[in-house]
């Protein structure tokens, strides 16, 4: 508790000095600030109940499993919804229209592909991590040591993003100055996850999805008001005020060649199931039914609010893209095109809305990023510390250290690497962390549950196969081969990589597990068969 | 239920020297090979429709594009892709209710039964 209110002390002194500092923005919107602080102020009080009711390992990652489905199904589309869902995707159709729904469409896909092949397994299986799972029959310290690390790349990559995002957003937003903005995500996610653990985590991402999805059906529903709630007159006004014309009722350019349609296709379908901070959701919940419930309860919210999130992508069309008053004297919208939504939030309800918005997409970094930090810690202090390295004899006391060492260190490292890559391209970046999770945790998780020839040698080459199949390719792809390193041409064609090194992931794991002759490759083979009681009836006692 | 009950299997470079367990024997219960026949045999069923839709919209986006760009009625803005859009998060929504549906009355019933009978 002591340690708690010196980060609080610590966190206030910051902030003068970040309301203080003078940007080329909006300038400070003081609504949107004092909304955004009673914000923190929630999420730090929250935190601190949750401090006290966290005493285990098991509190601590997964909140001793007492979360209960709807409050789950909330928390996964508060992790699943960033602020790039509605930016991003609003933007997109903004400057694309219909090609907006097509990738709202992948990420929905892959939550049923979760719930019928991955989410009933994991639960019965594992305790914390996914890595639980996979080293349920095969050798401990390899499976882990590959599992933890391919999910600490994830979980870096993503944080890379999701911090640039924040600091960019809250540059534009607030007005503070970027790296401020940044070092303030870092600091406050570093504490609800050091103190409040999973049982924080948890209640922000359902304020945070609560307050998502307000936002956005109060956006549609006055967008929609505006046109007579009529789609059909919405529909013509953007066509009317866009460029494009009626190209913007059909797809685009998005996917344009038919490998990288699939390609992308695969990253957002299969990527989700190999998303740790994910699927370490499905261990807060009490059974496999709360489980599967909570699956369920997601996919209709982040349904509803990617449904909400294209028609404010319409609105923006026809109410933002011609008012002179979001545009600067080049005619460019004001903060650039990720910030039309937050345009038309003014559009529809002038400033105090626009201030809830503002604090809105904040609160979605930070619940995204807090998620994010505990699933990079768990796999640190649960597999690489307390599992490999000190074999299972690590107390719970010690395990617990170790994890919130691992998130300051994490803290610490995400606030460094977002400002390291203030300046680059990282479009690329969250194509590239679901290509990974396709090509390593997803094929490693998928066999080790239904195959059972799986061995420790094949899922270790095999999925670091893919997984490194999955770098090198958007490497050589022309997004960052050609757009980030400047070269002329690119050497792989493709957008995307997921086709191939899906491809490559799986070819290496069957290949390298069949000519495993070792006495221990048949031995994880032969203990397949008591897995399979496990899985199908769920008897692992968990304490 | 003891003979069933499982706790974690020995693990780690322990799991090489020790010898293999013996089969459980719910394994050889019909009951059991049934459920994870009914369940496989659904998720699996489940799973190829799924990815035939989404695949199938996928392709359509990728081969022929302007054939979602069609109005859906001459005149009207509105474009046969929009339906079919929205028509794919009714379908994910449903097909995810539809599993849920059935593992909630079906499996959980199955899987009761094997734990009553086995610890008879």
């Amino acid at each position: 508790m002591k340690r708690l209110s010196l980060f609080i002390a610590l966190f206030s002194a910051t902030l003068p000095a970040i309301a203080a500092t003078p940007t080329v923005g909006q300038g400070l919107n003081v609504i949107a600030i004092v909304m955004f602080l009673v914000f923190v102020a929630s999420t730090l009080l929250i935190t601190r109940w949750a401090a006290r009711n966290t005493h285990s390992v098991a509190d601590h990652y997964a909140a001793g499993g007492k979360i209960t489905a709807m409050q789950n199904g909330w928390a996964i589309a508060g992790d699943y919804m960033s602020a790039a869902s509605l930016l991003g995707i609003s933007a997109l159709v903004f400057t694309s229209g219909y090609d907006g729904l097509i990738y709202s469409i992948g990420f929905l896909a892959s939550w049923p592909i979760i719930l019928f092949l991955i989410a009933e397994p994991l639960r019965n299986l594992g305790r914390f991590t996914l890595a639980d799972v996979v080293s349920y029959r095969l050798q401990q310290r390899p499976i882990r040591a590959f599992s933890a690390s391919s999910s600490i790349v994830i979980v870096l990559l993503y944080l890379v993003s999701q911090m640039v995002g924040a600091g960019k957003l809250v540059e534009l937003l607030f007005g503070f100055n970027y790296t401020a903005a940044v070092v303030l995500v870092g600091v406050l996610m570093v504490i609800y996850v050091f103190f409040g653990g999973m049982l924080a985590t948890t209640w922000i991402q359902i304020i945070k999805a609560v307050l998502l999805l307000a936002g956005a059906g109060f956006m549609a529903f006055m967008v929609l008001g505006r046109f007579g709630f009529s789609l059909n007159t919405l529909f013509a006004e953007a066509i009317a005020a866009h460029g494009k014309h009626t190209a913007i009722m059909s797809p685009g350019g998005l996917v344009s060649d038919p490998v990288s349609a699939v390609s992308l296709g695969l990253a957002l379908i299969f990527g989700t199931a190999g998303l740790p901070h994910i699927l370490m959701r499905f261990f807060t919940v009490a059974d496999v039914k709360a489980a599967r419930k909570s699956i369920l309860y997601a996919t209709g919210i982040v349904g509803s609010g990617y449904a909400l999130i294209i028609i404010i992508g319409f609105g923006t069309i026809a109410l933002v893209a011609n008012d002179p008053l979001y545009h600067n004297a080049s005619g460019a919208v004001i903060g650039g095109v990720n910030m039309v939504a937050v345009h038309l939030a003014h559009a529809v309800g002038g400033n105090v809305f626009l201030g809830f918005i503002c604090a809105v997409a904040f609160s979605t970094i930070l619940a995204v990023v807090a998620g994010l930090t505990l699933a990079g810690s768990s796999a640190i202090s649960h597999d690489l510390y307390a599992k490999v390295l000190r074999q299972g004899t690590a107390t719970d006391k010690d395990e617990m250290r170790v994890s919130r060492m691992t998130t300051l260190v994490l803290g610490v490292l995400s606030i460094l690497l977002g400002i390291l890559f203030e300046k680059q391209t990282i479009a690329f970046i969250v194509s590239l962390t679901f290509s990974i999770a396709a090509s390593s945790n997803f094929p490693v998780l998928l066999l080790s549950i239904y195959w059972r020839g799986l061995t420790t040698r094949g899922a270790v080459v095999g999925g670091s196969l893919g997984l490194l199949t999955a770098v090198l390719l958007t490497v050589l792809s022309p997004t960052v081969w050609v757009q980030v390193l400047g070269h002329a041409k690119a050497i792989y064609p493709y957008e995307y990589p997921a086709l191939f090194s899906m491809l490559v992931a799986f070819a290496g794991i069957y290949v390298f597990s069949v000519t495993d002759k070792s006495a221990r490759g048949a031995r994880e083979r032969g203990a397949f068969r008591n897995q399979l009681v496990d899985c199908e009836l769920g008897l692992i006692k968990r304490q | 239920m003891e003979h069933l009950a499982a706790t974690y299997p020995p693990s780690g470079d322990e799991a090489t020297s020790t010898p293999l367990p013996p089969p459980n024997p719910v394994l050889s219960n019909p009951a059991f090979q049934a459920l994870v026949r009914a369940r496989r045999s659904f998720a699996y069923t489940l799973t190829t429709l799924m990815l035939a839709v989404y695949f199938g919209y996928i392709l359509t986006l990728a081969f022929n594009p302007a054939l979602l760009g069609r109005p859906l009625t001459p005149g009207q803005p509105m474009s046969i892709g929009i339906p079919i859009g929205f028509g794919m998060f009714a379908i994910t929504f449903f097909l995810v209710a539809l599993y849920v549906h059935r593992a909630n009355t079906v499996h959980d019933a199955m899987i009761h039964a094997i734990r009553e009978g086995a610890a008879k």
